[in-house]
């Protein structure tokens, strides 16, 4: 196995679960998820000699799924897809995977209630534990456009969650 | 900045604890593996078939270029030859003419013999 194919499997192994994660949250759809996991990963194959270090790997895979989430989403909308775009309490994604943490399932629930770049932001924050001064950058969008699509995105978390997420979780 | 992190309420840490990075699917490792394995595969192959089309536009150069070569020495060879036929014809005209001309000239005026 040659150097870089030690470091493509190594980052493979250790990433997967992240640029999955990263991909379902905003498409929420684990068929499609999957299929932008791997397209996301036959890239970084193909980029692996340009990267440097695996801090470099890790931004560049954010960065990408992203993207390719991001994508995949406006193809689907040309489609005809429907997006979630009005908050259903009762609306799970399709084929989204059910975990068996309730509080993931719910939260991933309520998330696609969010626009496409209110979730992106919010998995970014929450699920990678980024400041929004690195979303900003790796994303290449204004620090006040993340800011905004964060507190707007917490707004609407906090106003649809209030009753349901917090009953459930102290009930 | 203060404020963006002092508003850390209830409602984020339930995204903090609920957006905990999923697993992939099963198999998932296995199938991007094979996805490279495949796309390499393709991409040798047109690499291979580049590789054998440039060699044999080589060979082919060189045989065009040696041939071509050989036609321009026997080219300039036949000239050369020709060139120099010409010069013996010229010289053999020149000759001749000049013998006619003695032997013109020994009829008209024969020389007298030395007297001893």
């Amino acid at each position: 196995m040659s150097p870089t194919s030690a470091q493509f499997a190594d980052a493979l192994h250790r990433h997967q679960g992240r640029v999955y994660s990263i991909a379902l949250r905003i498409l929420g759809e684990s068929g499609a998820a999957e299929e932008v996991a791997q397209d996301v990963f036959l890239e970084l194959h193909r980029s692996l000699p340009r990267l440097k270090g695996e801090q470099h790997i890790t931004a560049w895979l954010r960065r990408v799924t992203c993207h390719r989430a991001t994508d995949a989403l406006r193809r689907r909308a040309v489609r005809g897809g429907t997006a979630q775009s009005e908050w259903d309490e009762n609306f799970l994604p399709e084929s989204a995977p059910v975990s068996p943490a309730p509080l993931m399932n719910r939260i991933e629930r309520l998330l696609f209630s969010l626009s496409p770049q209110q979730r992106t932001v919010i998995v970014l924050r929450y699920q990678e534990d980024m400041e929004p001064e690195d979303i900003a950058i790796e994303l290449e969008m204004p620090l006040a456009t993340v800011r905004s699509h964060l507190q707007r995105g917490l707004q609407l978390l906090r106003s649809k969650a209030e009753r349901t997420l917090k009953e459930y979780i102290r009930g | 900045m203060a404020d963006y992190h002092n508003q850390f309420d209830d409602l984020e840490r339930d995204l903090c604890e609920g957006l905990v990075a999923r697993p992939a699917p099963e198999g998932f490792a296995g199938k991007v593996l094979a996805r490279v394995a495949n796309q390499e595969a393709k991409e040798s192959l047109p690499a291979l078939f580049l590789h054998w089309r440039s060699a044999l536009a080589a060979v082919l150069i060189a045989v065009a270029l040696v041939t071509t070569g050989f036609w321009q020495h026997q080219r300039r060879q036949r000239i050369a030859g020709e060139r120099a036929r010409a010069q013996v014809m010229l010289a053999l005209h020149i000759t001749s003419n000049t013998l006619d001309s003695i032997l013109q000239r020994q009829i008209q005026h024969p020389v007298k013999e030395a007297q001893p």
